[in-house]
């Protein structure tokens, strides 16, 4: 079995006789690329990433990762392999920044191994990649938005996943630091990992992501590089707003005319 | 970093990994608690030297006779004094890892019904056994210890939904059984007519009847319970994330929840069926170590426990030197001392940890 993560004939809904929140949904994302996801408001984008991680069960189709289906590992072992940082992550009140990153380490532990310099060298690596180092005394509710973001990023690296979900993550982020997190996912990405990107912004997805999953209603209305998903025709029925799509240098830029 | 935003609040610690400022504290916790207890077993009625004190330790672990002021020691004291510590300690453990769980400040010890289900099934035995004596003495604790479990498997069991044990429910659930249940207790007050001063006594706690025995049952319970609790403190602090959020590092929720609240609450129990419900340890005592060394649990348990401990020695020590000879019950001092702590606490601390 390749190593991936692969939904094939996905189907969701929170309740027997309501509407599919995913319907028939295929997706293949392999160890070093970057796909990401976008659509509208209620596309099913973030339910998608949870179907990875298990907080939902699909009634129809499978998630495999590895060639393993995902309700059969175990929460620890999916926690090995994949790191969400969801979309407003909590971040717990009276730890300390370097604690909360270390926190990325439990499936690794157990419940009651201690940790060694491998994993002391895991947080080390995840902080310095995220620059949190500097504040990682502080505790983690002094931080602004943005910080907090780093630092549940970077809990998100420590835990050393094969594969990194990210649900809007560049949210609260400056412009400077929405182009570091997607470079920093870049890098992952190059690194080996499997990078699943949830993103609203179409500039960056488009600069961002090797592939794009564009989802609408629950259903994939395109799927390939960024250059054949935005379309201004596609866009524009999908999110029924008039778009122009100019050819940029970095790929397609999108304006929408207000 | 060149744009780091300003720092909103100075840094509590100017050291870069915790570490030192917790070991100080362990080391005068440790001093201070053996010093606590000192003091509380020489002073009394009778007070007598710390060197009677040490003697009356040597000969009474190694069995020999014993002069009649170190009987006082070793007989009365040193029951009374031991118990005391370990109610407060399984109390405060309890606390912290009800506020863990539950990730409220305002959780304590009694918050799914342990003291109503104990206070309900104390005093029922009490007043039904009223003319034996032998069955309010033995009978009490035991009927404390069973109804409080068996509230809280209530609750839990009312609480429970498919396979998950929403918070919101359990405390809901919680709230209304308690009430049920002291509305009961306060029924059988009342039909217990003259009775009812010592029930009352009971019900608000006290160590004035504690032995040797009672001290093995406790210990048999809270020690093992605060290893496996402690056993367990990386796994409250993923709680702290919300259950998604443990989820997502590897943690099985619901299993770690209902252990861990299991083991609160036998705990629990089994303090109240020896010292009946004394209120206040479990809420602010877990408060007070939290201030001191932030939420981490490693660090956060033993401390409250060793606090906990120290504080209900106090308590009693004051409870039974305030207007010596009448004895107060230490549910009285403690609530009468922890309730201001509180406010300020309250009032006091705007950056609630």
């Amino acid at each position: 079995m390749s190593a991936c993560v692969r939904l094939e004939r996905l189907s969701v809904r929170f309740a027997a006789e309501a509407p599919f929140v995913l319907e028939d949904v295929d997706l293949v994302l392999r160890p070093g690329e970057v796909v990401g996801v976008v659509g509208p408001n209620g596309a099913g984008k973030s339910t998608l990433l949870r179907v990875v991680t298990r907080l939902v069960r699909p009634q129809v189709g499978a998630c495999t990762i590895d060639g393993v289906d995902v309700a059969r590992l175990s929460r620890a072992a999916l926690a090995r392999k994949v790191a969400l940082v969801a979309q407003a992550p909590e971040v717990p009140v009276g730890y300390r920044v370097r604690e909360v990153v270390a926190m990325g380490r439990a499936p690794h532990l157990g419940l009651f191994g201690a940790p060694t310099a491998r994993d002391a060298a895991a947080v080390e690596r995840a902080m310095a990649v995220t620059e949190t180092t500097a504040f990682a005394a502080r505790f983690v509710e002094t931080l602004s938005g943005g910080e907090r973001q780093r630092v549940v990023f970077a809990r998100a690296l420590a835990q050393e996943p094969s594969y990194l979900l990210l649900d809007e993550p560049t949210n609260h982020l400056d412009l400077r630091f929405q182009v570091e997190l997607l470079r920093h996912a870049r890098a992952q990405a190059a690194a080996g990992l499997g990078v699943l990107l949830v993103i609203h912004d179409l500039n960056l997805a488009a600069r961002a992501c090797d592939r794009l999953l564009l989802l609408d209603g629950g259903r994939v209305v395109a799927e390939g590089t960024p250059r054949d998903v935005l379309r201004a025709e596609t866009l524009r029925s999908v999110f029924r707003a008039d778009v122009e799509v100019l050819p940029g240098s970095a790929g397609p830029v999108i304006v929408a005319r207000v | 970093m060149t744009t780091r935003e300003p720092t909103r609040e100075p840094e509590r610690q100017p050291t870069s990994r915790p570490g030192g400022g917790q070991v100080l504290i362990l080391a005068a916790t440790v001093v201070a608690l053996v010093a606590v207890v000192v003091v509380a077993i020489a002073v009394g009625s009778v007070t007598v030297t710390p060197d009677v004190v040490m003697s009356a330790v040597r000969k009474g672990l190694a069995g020999e006779p014993l002069r009649p002021l170190e009987t006082i020691v070793w007989q009365l004291r040193f029951p009374r004094v031991l118990l005391a510590g370990l109610v407060g300690g399984a109390l405060a453990l309890a606390g912290a890892v009800f506020q863990g769980v539950f990730r409220n400040p305002l959780a304590d010890p009694y918050l799914i019904g342990t003291a109503s289900g104990a206070g309900f099934g104390a005093v029922l035995v009490m007043s039904l056994g009223a003319s034996t004596p032998f069955l309010a003495r033995v009978g009490a604790p035991v009927a404390a210890f069973v109804c409080a479990l068996a509230t809280v498997m209530l609750v839990v069991f009312l609480a429970r939904v498919g396979g998950a044990l929403p918070m919101v429910r359990l405390v809901l659930a919680g709230v209304v059984i308690s009430s049920l249940f002291t509305a009961g207790t306060s029924f059988l007050l009342v039909a217990a007519r003259e009775q009812a001063g010592g029930i009352l006594a009971w019900l608000l706690g006290g160590f004035g009847f504690s032995t040797w025995r009672q001290v093995g049952l406790l210990a048999a319970v809270a020690v093992p319970a605060l290893a496996l609790v402690g056993a367990f403190s990386r796994a409250l602090d993923l709680l702290q994330l919300g259950e998604e959020g443990a989820a997502l590092l590897g943690l099985g929720v619901e299993r770690t929840k209902l252990l861990l609240l299991g083991v609160a609450t036998l705990v629990t129990a089994a303090a109240v069926s020896v010292a009946g419900i004394i209120g206040f340890v479990g809420l602010i005592v877990p408060h007070a170590a939290r201030l001191a060394l932030g939420r981490p649990h490693g660090r956060l348990l033993p401390i409250a426990a060793l606090w906990g401990a120290g504080f209900m020695i106090l308590a009693d020590l004051l409870a039974r030197q305030v207007i010596a000879p009448v004895e107060v019950p230490v549910g009285i001092v403690t609530a009468l001392v922890g309730g201001p702590f509180f406010l300020w606490l309250l009032k006091g601390k705007a950056d609630e940890r």
